[in-house]
């Protein structure tokens, strides 16, 4: 009962030292930003090397040359292959003469080379519906090309597409930018989510066809070593001519899903090594600051301790009351800062479902911000099992 | 009654650089519950050395300092190495005195936690806790349930006469509000022994004698006082004094 009650009461009065606590919130709040961003950017590095290294995407030869059934029709068959995961068509269609609308799937937006969202100016990505990403540096020439839609466009960033037919309005507001390596010439290109795809092609009432502008598909394999740049994934299964894989991918439209190149590999390997650097640099920073406002804890409740001491508090009751304090501060500073976060990407249009902040930088920020304070604790108890109630008797 | 602690010959040399201090000298006498024993003596007379040494807070060089066990709290008498004592034949011939100079830390916590209250010069209360759960901060560690250490607390706080302040912070109350509210923190463990420490340095001389006056009631429900003081004025207070002088008993 009575370390419940320590441990509750040391909770309970951690918020009573207002300077205090708003003081280690806030230095705790930065630390578990920077912390889980310096993870982040360290995961996100092996995550999307993963993630390209770890499938192939499939491309038309050219534009009008493969159809949306020929191309579900040859996603099915792939499907069907033992090492794939899974399979994701990009497709368009040509709305009028110099609009082109690409679809995007919003749960897999890795999953094609050209709109990860490491490639998208400003870091904006679509993020719902009525959405749209433009292609930087594209011209409009001024409408659709088509006698039935009235279109009202321009092409700046956080302006509102409206599409007019005679009976009703649909308009797309414009959240970011798309670096312009799909080759459409002369034409506007439009990428949507695949609900607005869908909605607008109905809307327009055109018969053009749908067609697959490339195909994404993921393979099962091991993970990606992110300490020593090793690619374990399934490029010796395409290597090996018995695999089925292999087969389908002789087609010479094929690329390895490795875009963009890394080009010069000793450039590559010292940006490698700098993020590592980072890395380290940032989860011992974590560590250390962790550990030293546990002894700044004890340095400020000196004279506290040497109260509880003379009342007859045991070392590891006083600890209790120390870790309570650490715990609940360092636990407030870690929401405080992860919100934070999260609040600043929302704010630029990023959400957890862009994958921008990992769970993975977010749980080990976790382990780093607030889980470190208990041997923290238990490396500063050395200097509190130091302090003697004698220092009371000799006044302040 | 028998006396509650025994000190015999009792002497503290300590180094301050490469001086050598010899703070208490041969110093005896004992104390017995309910009386309040007043410490008179200069600054740097050993006063405080005193009260260290008997409350278990440091160890003299040389000497006893023996503890009455059948005065001991009811709940200290349970811990296992003091039981261990008392159902031994050394006790029951009548040898009930200890010498806590033998004892390791964790029984001297014990002994601070179960039989001791302190009373600082400068109150000592922890500023982030309300006068009512500063008064309880001395039972938290207890197995005493909460409304129980409440009830508890607000007596005292009844008696002593701030009831009124009872969610008050340090910082809210007077240095005599203070004061009272350290005295039923020392008191609500219900102590054997209470040691204060210039009680009154920091008060004027009517919140002074107001403290000394409750001291003295509180002693009469049994528990020791041991009061360390330079004011020769609080002698009224005193059923015993001692005055003290270079570490030795005058």
């Amino acid at each position: 009962m009575s370390k419940w009650r320590l441990i509750k009461n040391s909770v309970r009065f951690a918020f009573r030292a207002k300077r205090r606590w708003i003081t280690f919130v806030v230095i705790f709040a930065l630390l578990s930003a920077f912390t889980t961003l310096f993870i982040n950017i360290f995961n996100s590095y092996g995550t999307e090397l993963l993630l390209y290294h770890k499938g192939f995407y499939i491309k038309a030869n050219d534009y009008g040359t493969v159809t949306l059934s020929q191309g579900e029709a040859l996603s099915q068959e792939i499907l069907k292959l033992p090492q794939v995961e899974s399979v994701h068509i990009f497709k368009y269609f040509d709305l009028g003469s110099y609009i082109r609308v690409f679809s995007i799937d919003v749960a897999s937006r890795w999953l094609f080379k050209e709109a990860k969202p490491s490639f998208l100016l400003h870091g904006q990505y679509l993020t719902g519906r009525g959405q749209a990403l433009i292609s930087k540096n594209n011209t409009f020439l001024g409408d659709s090309g088509l006698s039935s839609i009235n279109i009202s466009i321009t092409i700046k960033l956080a302006n509102i597409l409206t599409f007019d037919n005679s009976t009703s309005t649909f308009r797309l507001s414009v959240v970011g930018e798309l670096g312009d390596k799909i080759v459409a010439s002369h034409k506007l290109k439009l990428f949507v989510t695949e609900d607005d795809f869908t909605q607008l092609h109905d809307f327009v009432n055109v018969s053009t066809p749908i067609y697959c502008y490339s195909m994404a598909v993921l393979v099962n394999g091991p993970l990606y070593n992110p300490f020593d740049n090793s690619i374990y994934n399934n490029k010796m299964a395409l290597d090996d001519p018995d695999e089925p894989l292999s087969q389908l991918v002789k087609n010479p439209t094929y690329g390895l899903w490795g875009d963009p190149d890394p080009g010069n590999p000793a450039a590559a390997k010292k940006d490698r090594a700098s993020r590592f650097l980072y890395f380290i640099v940032g989860i011992a920073g974590g560590i250390v600051l962790t550990i030293l406002y546990n002894f700044l804890i004890v340095w400020f409740r000196k004279r506290e301790i040497a109260i509880l001491r003379a009342l007859g508090y045991e070392n590891g009751e006083i600890r209790i009351n120390m870790l309570g304090e650490s715990f609940t501060i360092s636990f407030i500073g870690y929401i405080v800062g992860i919100a934070s976060i999260i609040i600043y990407y929302a704010a630029n249009g990023m959400t957890f479902s862009n994958q921008l902040l990992s769970i993975w930088a977010i749980l080990a920020s976790f382990g780093i911000v607030v889980l470190i304070t208990i041997p923290g604790l238990l490396l500063s108890s050395f200097s509190f099992v130091r302090v003697s109630p004698i220092i009371l008797f000799r006044g302040r | 009654m028998a006396p509650i602690l025994k000190i015999d010959k009792i002497t503290k040399i300590y180094k301050r650089g490469r001086e050598v201090v010899t703070a208490l000298r041969k110093v005896s006498l004992e104390i017995s519950p309910g009386e309040i024993l007043m410490v008179i003596g200069p600054s740097g007379s050993g006063k405080t050395t005193l009260l260290n040494v008997l409350s278990g807070l440091d160890k003299p060089t040389e000497g006893k300092i023996l503890f009455n066990l059948s005065h001991a709290h009811e709940e200290f008498r349970k811990l296992p190495q003091i039981t261990e004592i008392l159902e031994s034949n050394e006790f029951s011939k009548g040898k009930e005195f200890v010498d806590i100079t033998q004892w390791d830390e964790k029984l001297l916590t014990y002994y601070r936690r179960y039989n001791v209250g302190f009373i600082f010069q400068s109150w000592e209360l922890i500023p982030t806790l309300k006068a009512v759960e500063n008064v309880e901060s001395s039972l938290y560690p207890s197995n005493i349930s909460s409304p129980l250490i409440r009830e508890r607390a607000i007596k005292l706080l009844r008696k002593v006469g701030l009831l009124d302040k009872e969610y008050a912070y340090p910082d809210q109350l007077s240095g005599g509000e203070q004061q009272r509210v350290a005295i039923c923190r020392a008191l609500i463990k219900e102590p054997k022994l209470i040691f204060a420490d210039e009680p009154t340095g920091n008060l004027d001389s009517e919140t002074g004698s107001q403290i000394m006056r409750q001291m003295k009631l509180f002693s009469r429900e049994g528990a020791a006082v041991i009061v360390a003081t330079h004011n020769l004025e609080l002698r009224k207070f005193a059923d015993r004094f001692i005055k003290i002088e270079d570490g030795e008993i005058m």
